[in-house]
């Protein structure tokens, strides 16, 4: 990735010292001046049309583009001067109202993501916030030194602002306190809070740039250049920042390292700015040049094939075994790229269109309503958020397969991290509660059930592509960097923690595999459901994998598909690592049901692992002959003697019910039981769980087995050495008549009331 | 007749060699020709060196004018010279940034080129321990 820059021409530029640019809504780029000039400048830089004329003794030092309350009239400009005072302007350049804001210059001015407020800060180290009228809402912040930059929080209640060596949040709760930390050894000259990637970046005078994440948690530091960094900017796309210099404009990742950097020979580059697609990439220069960018040789790979765009609208696709190349030509520019799951997907402006990976000459066309903000695909569906804040959902050859409008949605708060489609499923991050993610069903764009809340913010979610309908895992990584999966789909959703300090996760394009980066370090999770079946078997059916030294501070997965897994160092390096095959192999077996084969390929490979795979997936389809097998293969003799005695129950909901107890699932086995009639059954089975109140209540419910209830109850209590505290029990202890042979004979008979039952089947 | 005592030389007048009445001594009058001549032979040296001067002080000039232009010309040189080794040195800078840049890139490949190796060595194992074994 790259950034082809354009400067300005001589006769064009400003006169003096070009201090701020901004796009409009409409997408044209703005810039001023301190030869008293608002310029707005055509598609290719080599024009520029005098927009507005400020006064003599008017030097802007910040623009700001707002909505418009009558659309009609086009965009509303806030323009900030070295004077203290802020300027809201009409296109036309009538001025709708002056507002003194501060002592000595404004230095920053930022309008919110929803256009209602608008952040200043200035030389006299306050940061305000005023409404989009020019009314002051508050002081967010004072300090002793000049605020050189400020920025709001992705969600706007929180805004960060520079002090000396020091960055600062605040929250506009007033009650919050501000959350300070050293970020440079020289000032801080500016700071952004990306609005998709939810990360901070910082420059300062010792010339480095930083990268933070929302808790101040420094996650990169750049080599320090001969100059001071004086700008700095997130892409809208969230993936990458630009860095601007002395003479220098630099293209970063978001884990920091640069992609590539240009040498204008334009003096210092005060601020940067991005299109609203994040494709092109606006400067304002100390010579008073504009600079304009536009983003190319972005790249995307899938194990066939390596696809770089060399042009605004042109890719070329290159096939890795062949190498051979095709090129592909749009009509637009070219505003998002992926590729995965043998699928390439383009966005321009008004179309996306999808490439299947063999067929380049033939891809299908979809006519866009609006702009596309992310996109994220699954194994047989394409999800696109777009500016209307809606989701739509299409399949790969085109067709649309439902439309989604999340309540709340905020267009620009839409990222790939945020959204997740699979075959049934989608699920979206709340924008309004971060908390809590919502699931629809893919093909309806229904609501299924309440949203799932967590306890706290949520920054990714991911579904898994493999396996069965019902078994459609949905893995989220939370604030605290744990990560819990949940069966979706399952009218009982509950959110299993199987990791903390993960930084990264992701599926397998086909199997239900999980890679996670915890620590630095690469982990493969081969059944990650096991954690709604035997939790007992996680620990032996995850692997580390040797990553030959550390992946730094920031790294992130970039592909899991075949048999192998992808990961971005913190430094750039994309680094490729073996699967084993063998579990792809298995998991393909058992969705076949060919548990022979399944025991077969296990016994010839010979790895715990596998083993306890196969022990999960069998115990899980209730298939307890090989999953005894695969239980006696890890040495866990407890679930082998577990299994045998749940063969020896002779109905098939009996059985059912024990295995949903095994894996934690009490009222699902509670239902189970209760629907086939088998009263003792449940009756015992909330004995052996200790919860005696349940199983009197069930006896008396259904008029039996009280009197077992009771005397295990005081069986209970004799062996603990306790009396008897529960009054219910004190009150039918009084009226029934407990005798142990009596209940001895009756269980007998129960049990053999369920064998003989017309449904029982011995299992086989 | 003697010439001694003509009336005209009694009045101070003379006769020459061609009888022509003459007023002055013809020795004073030769040497009056005499100063005549050397006057204007005197008049004529003055007035070649007055040329001879005017050509020099314009030659002069001219050098005078062609030195300075010289000496701008080398101050301008000098000053290139000055600011090229700046430019070399801006130039250097930027070339070193790419060099750096590229380096990174480099090591970058490099780390994905041995991870991918190490892919390669991992499945070679895998299939002689398991498919070559079989």
């Amino acid at each position: 990735m790259k950034i082809e820059l354009k400067k300005s021409g001589q006769h064009n530029r400003h006169k003096d010292v070009a201090a701020a640019v901004v796009w409009t809504t409409s997408g044209s780029l703005v810039s001023a001046g301190d030869d008293h000039r608002v310029l707005q400048w055509n598609e290719t830089l080599d024009d520029a049309s005098e927009l507005i004329n400020l006064k003599e003794e008017w030097y802007p030092t910040s623009v700001a583009v707002g909505p418009n309350p009558k659309r009609s009239q086009g965009d509303v400009f806030a323009i900030a001067f070295d004077d203290g005072k802020f300027r809201l302007m009409a296109q036309t350049g009538r001025i709708e109202k002056t507002v003194e804001a501060h002592t000595g210059a404004i230095t920053t001015l930022r309008w919110s993501a929803d256009g209602q407020s608008i952040l200043t800060a200035g030389e006299d180290g306050l940061m305000k916030v005023w409404s989009r009228a020019g009314m002051l809402r508050t002081v967010l912040a004072q300090s002793a030194q000049p605020v050189y930059g400020a920025a709001w929080s992705p969600c706007g209640s929180r805004a960060i602002h520079t002090a000396g060596k020091h960055v600062a949040v605040v929250s506009l709760k007033a009650t919050a306190k501000a959350e300070t930390w050293k970020a440079h050894d020289g000032v801080v000259l500016c700071v952004d809070w990306g609005a998709a990637s939810n990360l901070i970046v910082s420059g300062g005078e010792d010339g480095r740039y930083k990268v933070w994440d929302a808790f101040g948690r420094l996650l990169y530091a750049s080599t320090p250049d001969l100059y001071p960094i004086t700008s700095c900017r997130w892409s809208p796309t969230g993936d990458a920042f630009a860095v601007g210099g002395y003479n220098s404009v630099r293209l970063c990742d978001r884990a920091g390292w640069s992609y590539a950097v240009d040498k204008p020979a334009t003096g210092s580059v005060y601020e940067v700015q991005w299109s609203h697609d994040g494709t092109r990439l606006a400067g304002a220069c100390a010579s008073g040049d504009v600079l304009l960018g536009q983003l190319v040789m972005r790249s995307v790979s899938s194990p066939r094939y390596v696809v770089t765009q060399t042009g605004p609208a042109t890719l070329i696709a290159r096939s890795i075994a062949a190498n051979t190349d095709e090129e592909l030509d749009f009509r637009e520019p070219i505003v998002k790229m992926v590729l995965r799951f043998g699928h390439l997907v383009v966005t321009t402006a008004t179309q996306c269109v999808v490439y299947a990976e063999d067929n380049w000459l033939s891809p299908s066309t979809i006519m866009l309503k609006a702009p596309a903000v992310a996109v994220t695909l699954g194994r047989s569906h394409i999800a696109l958020a777009d500016k209307t804040d809606t989701i739509t959902v299409y399949t790969y050859d085109g067709k649309t397969a439902s439309t989604i409008k999340p309540p709340h949605a905020q267009s620009d708060r839409f990222s790939a991290t945020s959204i997740a489609v699979a075959d049934d499923t989608v699920a979206i991050i709340d924008h309004r509660d971060a908390k809590a993610v919502r699931v629809y069903d893919t093909q309806s764009g229904k609501e299924m059930g309440k949203p799932l809340v967590h306890s706290v913010e949520i920054s990714t979610i991911l579904l898994d592509q493999g396996g069965a309908s019902l078994d459609r895992c949905l893995a989220f990584v939370d604030k605290n960097r744990d990560l819990c999966i949940v069966q979706v789909r399952r009218s009982q959703r509950r959110a299993e923690k199987i990791a903390t300090m993960v930084s990264d996760a992701m599926w397998h394009d086909d199997h239900h595999m999980l890679a996670t980066l915890q620590e630095a370090k690469l982990q493969l999770w081969f059944y990650p459901a096991c954690a709604f079946v035997d939790q007992d078997m996680l620990s032996f059916t995850k692997q580390g994998v040797v990553t030959g030294g550390d992946l730094g501070k920031a790294p992130y997965l970039t592909s899991f598909s075949g048999n192998t897994c992808s990961v971005r160092r913190a430094d750039g390096a994309s680094m490729t690592f073996s699967v084993p095959p063998q579990v792809a192999v298995l998991q393909s077996h058992t969705s076949r049901n060919a548990w022979e084969d399944a025991i077969r390929l296990c016994r010839f490979i010979k790895e715990d692992a596998l083993w306890a795979c196969l022990a999960v997936i069998a115990t899980k389809a209730k298939e307890l002959n090989a999953a005894e097998i695969a239980y006696a293969a890890v040495n866990a003799i407890d679930k082998v003697e577990f299994l045998q005695l749940v063969k020896s129950i002779p109905t098939a909901e009996g059985r059912k019910a024990e295995l949903a107890v095994f894996s934690g699932q009490i009222e699902e086995a509670a239902t189970t039981l209760l629907q086939a009639g088998l009263i003792y059954r449940l009756v015992d089975m909330y004995i052996r769980l200790f919860d005696w109140d349940k199983a009197l209540d069930v006896a008396i419910k259904h008029k039996t087995h009280v009197d077992t209830v009771l005397a295990s109850r005081q069986r209970y209590l004799e062996g603990l050495g306790q009396r008897e505290s529960k009054a219910k029990f004190v009150q039918y202890s009084q009226s029934v008549e407990v005798d142990w042979d009596d209940i001895q004979l009756k269980i007998q008979q129960a049990l053999e009331a369920e064998k003989q039952r017309p449904g029982a089947t011995p299992y086989v | 007749m003697d010439e001694e005592n003509t009336p005209v030389t009694v009045a101070g007048m003379q006769f020459d060699e061609l009888s022509k009445i003459r007023v002055l001594d013809p020795e004073k009058h030769e040497q009056t020709e005499e100063l005549g001549e050397e006057c204007r032979t005197f008049l004529e040296k003055i007035n070649s060196f007055h040329t001879v001067m005017g050509g020099f002080v314009e030659l002069v000039d001219r050098l005078a004018k062609a030195v300075d232009d010289e000496k701008m010309k080398a101050i301008g040189a000098r000053a290139a010279v000055d600011s090229l080794s700046k430019k070399r040195q801006s130039e250097e800078q930027l070339l070193q940034a790419m060099i750096a840049e590229k380096r990174a890139e480099l090591e970058r490949l490099q780390v994905e080129q041995d991870s991918l190796e190490r892919v390669i060595q991992d499945q070679d194992q895998f299939i002689t321990t398991h498919v070559m074994n079989k």
